[in-house]
């Protein structure tokens, strides 16, 4: 049995490397699965190596942003089945099962943020009685459909040659210091038994408060989102008698769940958050009871995923493997924030001595995205006309470039833009690449950075995953990148620098415009004697996807959306109120 | 102990200042979303130093600060470098948001008394106002013996679709002595120009569309700047060189 841990682990490598030694079949139930590298592989295994490959995934996860990448998916033939649950329940799993032998399971969806930036963990067990069990249960969902209405031709699909769909390994090189990373996975001798249950079975809950309760000199939990109000229960009890911790993502610290935390807090509770919200997520949903016993699995300790996801547990009782997930949790709670309640009333007294307390602001992260975009018909007050005097300068075609690297590097404060293409940068695009990495520079400087990409009204536009995955990198590289509002298309090549300097035009951001070897443009550089807080204003106030936490997040915006835009309104209302309903 | 009471003495200095022009506050909105309003006194190895109103002082790390504003243009003068030339060399450039460009194009074409030259990726077959009246102003200014030139892409890089329609709206315009060439290259076409009498000039986003005058966003420009227009009209004419009538072009 092997264990590895996210971020920067050796997960996707394990599980690649399992998908391209697979012999016979391949199972997999994802929640999330947008992971290229992992769609590549399943794509090789069904189509050059003639493997059967089947894929059940959560209906409602198949939205109008992600269909095609599972349509080219099922082009390869990959058997794509839709799992059909009741409103409010989840197809959580992420899991697969390879040749019925091997099962790979754990919190880690297939994004690329699961293995490049948020805490996981991902187990691989050799055991052909649990993977029966596993197959039994994917395969006895109630209602599954296959995946219709292919956009894919087929023929575009078997007309590859099938040496060109050869699977690439993400490289073996480690990230440069002070870049948090996961332990290398370790392989465990001394497990002999598992106990694996499968929500929503009434047994997990059981089985869950037994352990909890058992517990006799510590608990550490390890969780994304907790709120259960009978763990939280026992977790309580406990903390009067045991230490117990708690290491939690920051989502914790929204007002549902507050109270959980004042909870436990007062119960004697030590509390830390990981996570910055928006990038680095803590996602593991893990308990270590007495320093011997691990519980790990799909599960977040909520009352949904007890009572009505299909989610897994695995319970281990080994010391060895209760080691590895201790240290990590350490080295996790090392690098979180201790979480103290905050009194309503803030010290303001003036009367003593205010100069001498300096109160220091250090905030490293992007700023907060909204929880969600408002659905309802978006209306944009037009902007009007305003005269600026500045000096100006005339950019043609290859002349923008230069002149946009230099405004980046002299930024100082802010740097603010419109943009409707950003295309991803391929192999070969230097502009690109030096664009990207004069942003980040700036990123490092303490430059705000917020840039508002196109999204196209059509899902099937190049564009859209080109953009979200653009956001996704960048983000997490501390660039606040948004996505604009699909009904306002975002056509404007815009970019401010401090406020005063703005360079404007036909220049997109694509390789071929940047270098001038394939497009011509022309735009202006203006300069303007002192910062003009309109331009900012103007930016900043485009109507933007509210929703920018995950990629997973903004693409399911995005998809209900365009879904709403083609409803009549009657069925609008209905949809907006099913969505608000199943908010968590 | 030197250095302190440097920045003891500057927090004085700038608290009398602060007091005589307390309505003429800086504003600095952090990324959590609060915003503090007081004075920017100075920058330190530890953050920005800032005095609210009630008196607190912050060290604010620039990554904490999503934008600055700066109550004296001469403090955010020396604040973000803004070179001192760019005061006294300036021209006046009029910003056009999506709406705004329409009318302002029209009001300028509709004043040209020579010349109306325009280079666009694309244009729409008339559509809603304002772009049928442009349009129609065109046709009446090419009629009324105005050297009316238009520059459009028709090269590899842009869809079937999209040329052929393009190139039969703009011959039907050439029908009324509009003269229309086409840039069949591997490089696209995509500067957005319309320059009126050589002396105004408009650029930016916007093709010549009916999305681009009221749905889309987009962002464009009018100046008469010399150096600008010279330039402008120079990269025009350049084109124009390159650029083919339709009777020549591979189809």
């Amino acid at each position: 049995m092997q264990i590895a841990f996210s971020p920067r682990g050796d997960g996707e490598r394990i599980a690649l490397r399992l998908i391209a030694q697979a012999k016979q079949r391949v199972d997999v139930g994802m929640f999330v699965f947008s992971h290229d590298s992992f769609a590549q592989a399943l794509c090789d295994a069904a189509q050059r190596r003639r493997l059967q490959v089947r894929l059940y995934l959560d209906n409602r996860m198949v939205s109008a942003a992600t269909r095609p990448f599972f349509e080219r998916m099922a082009a390869a033939g990959v058997d794509v089945q839709l799992v059909r649950l009741p409103a409010g329940a989840r197809f959580h799993l992420k899991t697969m099962v390879v040749d019925s032998r091997w099962v790979m399971t754990g919190a880690a969806n297939w994004t690329p943020q699961a293995f490049g930036s948020n805490v996981e963990d991902l187990l691989v067990l050799d055991s052909p009685d649990l993977a029966a069990h596993y197959l039994a249960r994917m395969e006895g969902m109630p209602q599954i459909a296959e995946l219709e209405g292919l956009h894919v031709s087929t023929s575009a699909g078997s007309g590859r040659s099938a040496g060109r769909n050869r699977l690439i390994l993400p490289p073996t090189t480690r990230p440069g210091r002070n870049v948090f990373c996961a332990p290398t996975a370790r392989t465990m001798r001394s497990c002999r038994e598992v106990h694996a249950y499968f929500l929503p079975d009434p047994e997990g809950l059981e089985a869950l408060l037994v352990y909890l309760r058992s517990a006799q000199e510590s608990i550490a939990v390890g969780m994304y989102l907790l709120n259960h109000p009978d763990i939280v229960g026992v977790l309580a009890e406990k903390a009067r008698v045991i230490p117990v911790r708690l290491l939690a993502d920051r989502i914790m610290t929204d007002p549902a769940n507050a109270e959980v935390l004042h909870t436990l807090h007062q119960a004697g509770c030590e509390i830390r958050l990981f996570g910055d919200g928006d990038r680095e997520t803590y996602h593991m949903k893990t308990a270590i009871v007495d320093g011997s016993q691990v519980w790990t699995g799909s599960a977040n300790w909520t009352r949904a995923a007890f009572a009505q996801n299909i989610e897994d547990a695995l319970c281990f009782d080994s010391a060895e493997i209760a080691s590895f997930y201790a240290a990590y949790f350490d080295a996790v709670w090392q690098n979180a924030v201790a979480w103290t309640p905050v009194d309503g009333q803030v010290q303001t007294d003036t009367a003593g001595s205010p100069r001498r307390t300096t109160d220091t602001r250090q905030v490293q992260s992007l700023p907060p995205t909204g929880p969600r975009t408002d659905y309802d018909s978006l209306t944009v007050e037009p902007v009007s006309e305003f005269p600026v005097y500045a000096q100006v300068e005339y950019l043609p075609d290859d002349t923008y470039f230069p002149a946009l690297i230099r405004s980046i590097d002299t930024a100082k404060q802010s740097i603010l833009g419109l943009v409707y293409v950003f295309s991803e940068t391929q192999s070969d695009a230097p502009h690109q690449t030096a664009l990207i990495q004069a942003l980040v520079r700036a990123v490092n400087r303490g430059v705000y950075v917020y840039l508002v990409l196109y999204t196209p009204a059509s899902p099937v536009d190049r564009l859209m995953e080109m953009h979200s995955n653009q956001a996704e990198r960048l983000r997490s590289q501390g660039v606040d990148v948004r996505l604009a509002h699909p009904a306002r298309p975002l056509h404007a090549k815009l970019f401010v620098v401090d406020q005063h300097r703005a360079l404007l035009g036909s220049h997109n951001w694509s390789e071929g415009s940047l270098s001038g070897a394939r497009v011509r443009e022309a735009s202006l550089m203006l300069t303007l004697p002192e910062p003009e807080p309109r331009l900012a204003e103007y930016i900043l106030s485009r109507p933007v996807i509210a929703d920018m936490r995950t990629k997973e997040s903004w693409d399911t915006e995005i998809a209900r959306i365009l879904r709403l835009q083609q409803r009549p309104k009657a069925q609008r209302e209905e949809l907006i109120r099913e969505w608000t309903a199943e908010e968590p | 102990m030197k250095k302190m009471w440097l920045w003891y003495w500057a927090f004085m200095l700038a608290g009398c200042v602060g007091a005589s022009e307390s309505s003429r506050a800086d504003r600095i909105e952090m990324r959590d979303g609060s915003q503090l309003e007081g004075q920017f006194l100075a920058e330190t190895r530890m953050g920005w130093q800032f005095r609210e109103r009630n008196g607190t002082l912050h060290a604010i790390a620039p990554s904490a600060v999503r934008l600055i504003h700066f109550a004296d243009a001469n403090r955010a003068r020396s604040f973000y470098g803004i070179p001192a030339r760019s005061v006294s060399e300036r021209d006046e450039v009029m910003l056009l948001p999506t709406e705004s460009f329409g009318r302002d194009l029209l009001t300028g074409l509709r004043g040209a008394e020579k010349s109306i030259h325009i280079a666009a990726y694309n244009l729409s077959n008339w559509g809603a106002a304002p772009m049928a009246d442009i349009f129609e102003t065109l046709k009446q200014k090419a009629q009324a013996g105005l050297q009316v030139r238009m520059i459009l892409e028709f090269g590899s890089g842009t869809s079937e679709r999209l040329k052929n329609l393009v190139l039969e709206f703009a011959e039907y315009l050439a029908g009324f002595g509009v003269e229309v060439r086409y840039m069949q290259e591997y490089k696209v076409q995509h500067k957005k120009l319309v320059l009126v009498d050589n002396q105004t000039l408009w650029i930016g986003s916007a093709n010549l569309t009916t999305s681009a005058m009221a749905q889309n966003e987009e962002f464009n420009a009018r100046t008469s700047a010399p150096q600008v227009l010279d330039a402008a009209n120079k990269d025009f004419q350049g084109l124009w060189n390159l650029a083919r009538p339709a009777g020549e072009l591979n189809k």
